[in-house]
């Protein structure tokens, strides 16, 4: 994700805190940002682990399981190998389809009504909040630009973990087409996002 | 080529080996990866939100009573090791147990990154500054004061070709303040980044090569 433009100015206090300040309290043992950091991302953590596990026992383990790496290994972040929302949902997702494959529970929604429901993650301050929404946004825009059914195999992949295989088994589609949709739809994400980006040169 | 399912994090370990292994070699893979990967990341953040219960959330933040933070391998090695080793090796462990989560071709060493200290008056290091290069060149502060009160400070660049250009103000709050910016210079000068605080006068600085 591109970085942001100028930040300076975030609202006063650890609840306007940027990502990566928080992560890097975190990093050196500070409850008080991890609780920050908790408010601001469980709800997508645990949105993710719902739409992953079902059952609301197993997605509160995942979350937990999830929490536990960030507060164990914030201090091994390195920024610049991307975002703080990028590794964090990353491992989210990881921790919750290992968990469903474990259960034999692993089983997908359909991505199309998801998207519909998603709105930005709620903020802890107006400026974080704006943020987080301009970059979900930009996100979104490029998504829904693309054709249904690369949406739909970049989710399938991105969200549940699902391979080309695996989707083309589901669907009842040629391994190599799913493979295609795969390549075209995040190239033509690609491509749009960095359209889109404020800081082109 | 496997380059999507490796950026949609869904390829098998043998293909995903092969990928990183390829993409250590050829810059334009490594690249093209790398931006596969960050435009991957994007689709989660459109995850539907759903607040945790009261339960949950009592739950993991006891848990961090219980579970070492500071004092995890990877910090515990970094105060013993030359900082550049630490580092390394801290990313390394990072990567290693969030299996899968941030894979080596992130790292961009044809990217020039400068990763200096930002000194007070008094020459004393209060946090750290970064400065990474290439087509879209950003400057990242982040230090710590012991002053109360919030303050803001004005954030210079000076360098040799374009000589001073302002990029924004920095908000230090209770102590802390992180500043995060695109740069609109070149980064092939040395360049001295100031912050100035409302009587003019600068409080901190750091210097880049």
């Amino acid at each position: 994700m591109a970085p942001p433009g100028p930040t300076g100015a975030r609202p006063p206090g650890p609840a306007g805190a940027s990502d990566e300040a928080l992560l890097a309290a975190v990093g050196a043992g500070d409850p008080a940002a991890f609780t920050v950091f908790f408010d601001r991302h469980a709800p997508r953590v645990h949105g993710l682990a719902r739409i992953i596990l079902g059952d609301p026992v197993a997605a509160d383990d995942a979350v937990q399981e999830t929490f536990l790496r960030v507060w164990r290994f914030a201090s091994g972040f390195d920024p610049r190998r991307g975002s703080v929302a990028g590794w964090l949902m990353s491992a989210a997702r990881n921790v919750s389809v290992d968990a469903a494959r474990l259960r034999g529970t692993l089983q997908y929604l359909d991505p199309e009504i998801l998207l519909s429901l998603a709105a930005a993650a709620p903020g802890a301050g107006p400026a974080e909040a704006a943020l987080a929404a301009s970059e979900a946004d930009r996100v979104r825009t490029a998504l829904m630009a693309l054709p249904l059914e690369q949406r739909r195999v970049l989710l399938l992949a991105r969200w549940w973990g699902l391979s080309a295989a695996e989707i083309a088994a589901r669907d009842h589609l040629p391994v190599g087409t799913v493979k295609s949709r795969m390549r075209l739809g995040l190239a033509r994400v690609r491509t749009l996002l960095d359209d889109a980006d404020p800081v082109s040169p | 080529m496997l380059l999507p399912e490796v950026a949609l994090d869904v390829a098998a370990a043998t293909e995903r080996a092969a990928v990183l292994a390829h993409v250590e070699d050829c810059e334009h893979c490594r690249s093209a990866l790398a931006d596969g990967a960050d435009a991957a990341d994007g689709l989660l953040l459109l995850v539907p939100p759903v607040p945790p219960g009261e339960q949950l959330r009592a739950s993991v933040l006891a848990a961090t009573e219980t579970a070492t933070a500071a004092a995890s391998p990877a910090h515990r090695l970094r105060r013993l090791l030359p900082a550049a080793a630490a580092v390394v090796l801290a990313v390394a462990l990072s990567v290693g147990v969030l299996a899968g989560v941030r894979p080596s071709f992130r790292a961009r060493p044809a990217m020039p990154v400068q990763t200096v200290g930002v000194l007070d008056g008094a020459g004393r290091t209060v946090g750290t500054a970064v400065l990474t290069g290439g087509r879209r060149p950003d400057l990242q502060l982040s230090f710590t004061e012991t002053a109360a009160g919030d303050r803001r400070y004005l954030v210079e660049v000076r360098s040799d070709d374009k000589g001073q250009v302002d990029v924004g103000t920095a908000l230090a709050a209770q102590g802390m303040c992180e500043f995060h910016s695109a740069l609109p210079l070149s980064t092939q000068h040395a360049a001295t980044v100031l912050l100035v605080d409302y009587r003019g006068q600068t409080a901190y600085h750091a210097r880049f090569a």
